[in-house]
């Protein structure tokens, strides 16, 4: 009994390419470029290591030359690591300057293209902005003394249901206490909380800083935009060896199907069987804020072999309905065996063929059966490898 | 430069020579094992160029290790086993190739392919030229092209194959189910569109 497998061992086995002229040289040109390539590569992680040494060495004696210097130059390297973080930054120090780097255009942009809304720091002092007229705010100020580096980062600030953000106080001092209002009720006392929003909305969020009696309210954070969510759903139907496909999706602007390398944009489609095989179907409905939802299934495909079979035959001679076996349109194309039983049982057919037929005789006796209900077993294989097994009754008139 | 690879002695002669880096001998020994392995090699890559690329990677270390052979199996097998371990370290470097399927359609699929073929197809199949059913293997996707040369051709047990890839046993056994069933279509479809150039 040899398998399908074996005899492709076998041959693969017992084969062998002849040498080609010139795959020495090909092979000793790859021999050469490795041992190069090597010997450079142990060569330039060398040198790299080397002026990584003398970097470090230098960078240490620089700072160290800067904290015995003064004290009020050690914190220059926190602000600068502020601005190579944030998005936004205002700075007060600075002769009352006020820079605004807004980089939410850039964000925008970036949530457009990967419909996740990148991370961005909104920077408390831009109360400032609106307060610097205020006189109660610019004692504030003064006395909070140690609150004014504090800025908040959300990892979000607009994005798909469920919405998880992420909440970052920068700067914070070790005493100070929070409290976040997450603008749907829900607040929090946690330094960094994250929160999901499960609901789309407008979440208008504030946050209350209390250091050794010392108050600050952040009310002015861009508020939270959190979009509506479609909902992916299909129905498919078989008709003969044809599946209908139909869009179900609710709340949704635009669709698209994906079949294994296929993409199709219509809302119904017609996929023609062609063997028994597991179709991988994606549906992904997408709504005007670009928020999908997709849903996948593996349909088995039964491919229904197109084999007629009659109810009865007349085995008379007459050049009518004198046989009875499978019908196919093309017979190379299918290998078939067949199994005839009387009522009891017992088998007065067999036979392996394409086509196959059955005269109406019992191949032991030779002798013509007599009329009455038989019944069949057809084992049928086609070229692709579908198999499928018919079985019925067949009435022999005479 | 003629050698009688049965011979132990020789064998380990020409072995000892590439060692010390003789040329000649390097270059009868690849010259040797040229067309063997390029078979090895082009069963596991969708081309000529990759599997090309994996011989000549693959006899890099073979020079490179043949020190440590020690004469305990054929010189043959060993080299395989250097081509066949190039070979799959070239497809994991691609992380994407693998990808879980469900445990139910592994279970389906399991005895599918397992089913006799008629006598006539095996004919059929049995008529074609080796380098045939090499350029069908390289028409199926790297995954099940890797699981079915390890299996069928490799003789590796779904639990080696699911350790050496990284990837689940139940993967292994699903890729394997619908390589065959892949080839035994591509094969079917080969010997129905050129039947006339075979017969």
């Amino acid at each position: 009994m040899k398998y399908f497998e074996d005899i492709i061992k076998e041959k693969l086995e017992n084969f062998e390419y002849p040498y080609e002229e010139g795959a020495w040289k090909q092979f000793r040109k790859r021999q050469l470029f490795k041992k190069i390539y090597y010997s450079s590569f142990i060569f330039s992680t060398i040198i790299a290591i080397v002026a990584l040494y003398y970097f470090i060495n230098s960078y240490n004696s620089e700072s160290k030359l800067t904290s015995s210097q003064n004290n009020v130059l050690l914190q220059e390297p926190q602000q600068t690591l502020n601005i190579q973080n944030n998005i936004t930054t205002l700075d007060l120090d600075n002769n009352k300057s006020i820079k605004i780097k807004d980089e939410k255009k850039s964000v925008n942009n970036n949530f457009e293209n990967t419909g996740k809304a990148n991370e961005s720091i909104i920077n408390t002092d831009n109360n400032l902005n609106n307060n610097i007229n205020n006189d109660f705010n610019n004692i504030a100020v003064q006395n909070v003394g140690d609150l004014k580096d504090v800025s908040i980062k959300l990892s979000a600030y607009y994005g798909c249901v469920p919405l998880k953000v992420e909440f970052e106080i920068l700067n914070l001092p070790a005493t100070a206490k929070c409290l976040w209002n997450f603008g749907d009720g829900n607040i929090s006392t946690e330094k960094n909380p994250s929160y999901i929003y499960k609901k789309p909305g407008n979440y208008k969020i504030s946050l209350t800083i209390k250091n050794n009696d010392l108050e600050k309210n952040f009310d002015n954070i861009s508020a939270i935009e959190v979009y509506p969510k479609p909902f992916a759903k299909f129905t498919y139907q078989q008709n003969a060896n044809n599946i209908l496909f139909e869009n179900k999706s609710k709340q949704f602007s635009s669709i698209k199907w994906i079949l294994s390398d296929t993409v199709i944009y219509n809302e119904t489609f017609a996929f023609e069987i062609k063997r028994n095989e597991f179709l991988d179907v994606m549906l992904i409905a997408e709504n005007q804020y670009k928020c999908t939802d997709t849903i996948r299934r593996k349909i088995e495909l039964i491919y229904l072999m197109p084999v007629q079979l009659a109810d009865a035959f007349t085995p008379d001679g007459d050049g009518v309905n004198d046989l009875f076996g499978p019908q196919v349109l093309d017979y190379d194309s299918y290998n078939f065996i067949m199994y005839i039983y009387t009522k009891t049982g017992k088998c007065i057919f067999e036979g392996k063929g394409s086509p196959i037929w059955w005269d109406g005789t019992d191949k032991e006796t030779k002798q013509p059966c007599p009329a009455d209900n038989y019944f069949y077993k057809i084992f049928a294989i086609d070229r692709l490898g579908n198999r499928q097994e018919f079985s019925g009754k067949i009435k022999l008139l005479r | 430069m003629k050698i009688n690879w049965q011979d132990n002695e020789s064998v380990k002669k020409i072995i000892e020579s590439c060692i010390k880096g003789d040329l000649m001998s390097q270059q009868t020994l690849y010259k040797a094992f040229y067309g063997k392995m390029l078979v090895v090699c082009m069963r596991y890559a969708k081309d000529k160029d990759e599997a090309l690329d994996i011989l000549q990677d693959g006899f890099v270390k073979v020079f490179e290790k043949l020190k440590n052979f020690e004469f305990k199996g054929s010189l043959e097998g060993w080299i395989r086993r250097i081509m066949v371990n190039t070979a799959i370290d070239n497809i994991r470097k691609r992380k994407d190739v693998f990808t879980k399927t469900d445990p139910e359609l592994e279970l389906e699929l399991d005895s599918i392919a397992d089913e006799e073929m008629n006598d006539d197809e095996l004919e059929k199949i049995k008529s074609l030229k080796a380098e045939i059913i090499i350029k069908l293997i390289q028409q199926l996707s790297p995954a099940y092209r890797t699981v079915f040369n390890m299996f069928v051709i490799e003789n590796m047990t779904h639990a080696e194959i699911a350790e050496r890839l990284n990837i689940n046993i139940g993967t292994s056994k699903s890729n394997l189910a619908k390589a065959k069933i892949k080839l035994r279509q591509l094969v079917n479809e080969y010997i129905k569109t050129y039947h006339h150039e075979i017969f």
